[in-house]
């Protein structure tokens, strides 16, 4: 068994384009929710969404890649090339095929679902472009990243809804952990702010009209984002031998299925994925300084969530920071855990990011959330939730290092 | 036809980056670098310009050379004129 680093992150969300970005922006507080532009809001009854902004694709990638790949690879891409330099690793000889690539995404290559569909369905189009198919599989963006990269190790897409990214990263997690690899570049990406797809949460009727507010009484629902979010693992050893930088260590991984509801939470489902969490990185609840929770601001899941906390932490549950940052970033559906993991590790720096838009509590939830504003505190260890659609449920547990 | 034959040279430079110059009738695909991606690409791009439906037993993986992908555009072209 081998200790698993993060040496590498990468990250492009609502509030950056930069992992430093994301980071700095969850510290301050800062929100990335406006009014949507990659669709008429004015089709859209919830009109405010979690978009990337300034971001210009041919700034990082060729006309030659571009035109063989969805949105939702090219955030993956430039996320992923982000990590891997900011780790100092290269892919040449050995190390390449002993890398993996694992990769959470929700729905995959939507926009070229939605786009196509549309001229077939609505335009009577006799013929599709030739690419349709390699840019809408879900594997396009982990694909994507072995090409560019030249990491010939194993390689796959994880699909767990909201849960996608968490259940990739704690899946390269125990790959690097058991020897079976001796790195992983990981993480979720996502990018469905599409017509067909922003109908379809809507229909659902989670969405909140202007802010996303976890846990506060008035909450109304999530605000849907885009983003990708990758990290490099590798084993401590070869971090240290190489005097590579160490922003954590993933220290456990608990999952769970509720076999419930396909959408309702499961208190016990979540409880036993963060109890999983803990045993498997061999952490007391006393531990645990900061959770970064799943926090949708849907009724059902923040006191749901609250009272899993409660359950697994008892009392330990009120002496501790939790904070939802969807509230700045959106959800990010299948990159959600990863925008949220390198938010979290902010606060490894002392810095604990806060859940905007609180505004009075609901007695439902009633811990701790770090309302509006960051706090300074010392963080050793802290757990980052996913909890999605479908009943799945996935816990990282993360220690500092050093 | 010989602003059909420009027009195809023309979209195989631009989809498969390749110098229009070294895009003559005896040049392989090999040669050329064209893969078999690229060239489902350039179809699609032909078919669209010329609003011809390329069937396989036309163009397609026993394609070798250029000579062979403009004979086979401009027969379509010719019989959809007729």
């Amino acid at each position: 068994m081998h200790r698993v680093v993060i040496t590498g992150i990468g990250c492009l969300s609502s509030l950056g384009l930069t992992a430093s970005a994301h980071i700095d922006a969850t510290r301050e507080g800062s929100t990335g929710v406006a009014e949507c532009t990659q669709i008429d809001p004015a089709k859209l009854s919830s009109k405010m969404v979690a978009e990337i902004k300034n971001f210009s694709p041919e700034d990082y990638l060729s006309k030659k890649v571009l035109g063989m790949v969805d949105r939702v690879s090219v955030l993956a891409l430039v996320a992923a090339a982000e990590a891997i330099t900011d780790s100092g690793l290269s892919f040449d000889g050995e190390l390449g095929e002993q890398t993996a690539v694992i990769l959470g995404t929700g729905v995959g290559g939507m926009n070229t679902v939605d786009d196509n569909f549309h001229r077939l369905y609505a335009e009577d189009a006799k013929r599709l472009h030739p690419f349709v198919i390699p840019k809408l599989m879900a594997n396009a963006p982990a694909s994507q990243i072995t090409m560019s990269h030249g990491i010939t190790g194993p390689a796959w897409s994880i699909a767990s809804a909201c849960s996608s990214a968490n259940h990739a990263i704690g899946n390269a997690f125990t790959m690097v952990r058991s020897g079976q690899v001796r790195a992983a570049v990981t993480g979720g990406t996502e990018s469905c702010i599409t017509y067909g797809t922003m109908k379809g949460w809507e229909a659902l009727r989670v969405m909140a009209p202007n802010a996303c507010r976890p846990f506060t009484k008035d909450r109304k629902g999530m605000i849907i984002g885009e983003g990708a979010g990758i990290v490099v693992l590798e084993r401590l050893e070869d971090a240290q031998a190489r005097g590579a930088k160490i922003y954590g260590e993933i220290a456990g991984f608990g999952m769970s299925s509720d076999a419930g509801d396909l959408v309702a939470p499961s208190m016990l489902g979540a409880a036993r994925a963060i109890q999983n969490a803990l045993t498997d990185g061999g952490l007391n609840v006393d531990d645990i300084d900061y959770i970064n929770a799943h926090g949708t601001a849907t009724p059902a899941n923040d006191p749901t969530e609250t009272a899993a906390i409660k359950h697994v932490l008892g009392d330990w549950a009120r002496q501790i920071g939790i904070s939802s940052t969807k509230s700045m970033h959106g959800h990010a559906l299948g990159a959600a855990g990863a925008l949220e993991l390198i938010a979290s590790l902010g606060a490894f720096g002392g810095v604990v990011p806060p859940t905007i838009n609180f505004t009075e509590a609901d007695p439902e939830c009633d811990l701790d959330y770090i309302p509006n504003t960051a706090r300074e505190k010392r963080v050793d260890a802290l757990l980052s939730n996913s909890f999605a659609f479908g009943g799945l449920n996935a816990v990282l547990a993360l220690r500092r290092f050093g | 036809m010989a602003e059909v034959r420009e027009k195809i040279v023309q979209i195989i430079a631009s989809e498969c980056e390749v110098d229009p110059d070294k895009i003559v009738p005896e040049a392989t695909l090999d040669e050329l670098g064209i893969s078999s991606v690229d060239l489902v690409q350039v179809m699609f791009q032909v078919e669209e310009e010329f609003d011809v439906y390329l069937a396989d037993e036309e163009v397609g993986v026993d394609t070798q050379n250029i000579g062979q992908l403009l004979d086979a555009v401009e027969k379509l072209i010719k019989a959809k004129a007729a």
